[in-house]
Order: structure tokens, then C-alpha cells, then sequence
């Protein structure tokens, strides 16, 4: 399994997922403003 | 908000927590590893992580942690937040 590494710096990868919303969504849909992207470590 | 599991957890979670924003669900953590968030410890913890990306989506502040109790370092994350906004104000 590969781990990528991002950078401070670099374009953030885009992504689209699955979301609580009951849509995708995508990285890019939030172009033009500050994005705050939390990883958490699990769902309890 | 993006979190390591199903559609159905995302969507518990944002209901328990109140969320007022959607949580995204990653249940085969691809983008986790796309941000260099694997898992740690003989792969039984899954890392956390956290950007903060401009308007242009470029990354201005990244953390990460296998320790869940330094998994978000608030105040960093706030001042780097407030700096961000201030160059980011038209």
C-alpha cells in the first residue's frame, strides 16, 4: 500500500466522496475560499 | 469533515455531533492516503490530519498525528486560520 505525501505549498489533490448530505462532494466544489480539510481518525 | 467509514457512520456522526457541516465518507481511506494519512503502529491506528487550504486550494498549513490526543492542535489551527483569512480578504 502506497502512502502519497502532500506538501505545504502544493495543490491539494482533488477528491469527491460520499457525504453525510446525501451527496458527492468534491474538493473543487469549495474553490474561492479557505477550506479547512479534517481527517478524523474514526467515526465513534 | 472526512471520516475513515460508510456513508451511514458520516451520517450518524454529523446527526450526534450536531455538525453544521456534511461529513465526507471514506470507508477505503484512499484519500486519507492520498494526504499521506496512513495507518500507524503496525496499521492498527488509522492517522489523523488536518489542512488548511487557500482559495486557490493550495495547502498553507498541514498537521498529522498517530497520537489521538494531539490530533488537533486548535489554537495552531486557529491562528493559521485567522492569518489565512486576512490574505485571503479582498
Amino acid at each position: 500500500m502506497s502512502s502519497e505525501t502532500v506538501e505545504l505549498g502544493m495543490p491539494a489533490p482533488d477528491f469527491t466522496l460520499e457525504s453525510s448530505a446525501g451527496h458527492p462532494v468534491s474538493l473543487s466544489d469549495y474553490r474561492g475560499r479557505p477550506v479547512v480539510l479534517y481527517f478524523i481518525r474514526e467515526f465513534t | 469533515m472526512i471520516g475513515p467509514g460508510t456513508v451511514d457512520q458520516a451520517r450518524r456522526y454529523a446527526q450526534r455531533f450536531r455538525l453544521p457541516f456534511s461529513v465526507a465518507a471514506d470507508p477505503d481511506r484512499s484519500v486519507y492516503r492520498r494526504f499521506g494519512l496512513n495507518r500507524a503502529l503496525l496499521r492498527l491506528i488509522q492517522r489523523s490530519g488536518v489542512f488548511l487550504l487557500d482559495g486557490t486550494g493550495t495547502i498553507r498549513f498541514a498537521h498529522a498525528a498517530t497520537n489521538p490526543e494531539v490530533s488537533l492542535p486548535i489554537q495552531q489551527v486557529l491562528e493559521n486560520l485567522r492569518r489565512l483569512a486576512e490574505t485571503e480578504r479582498p
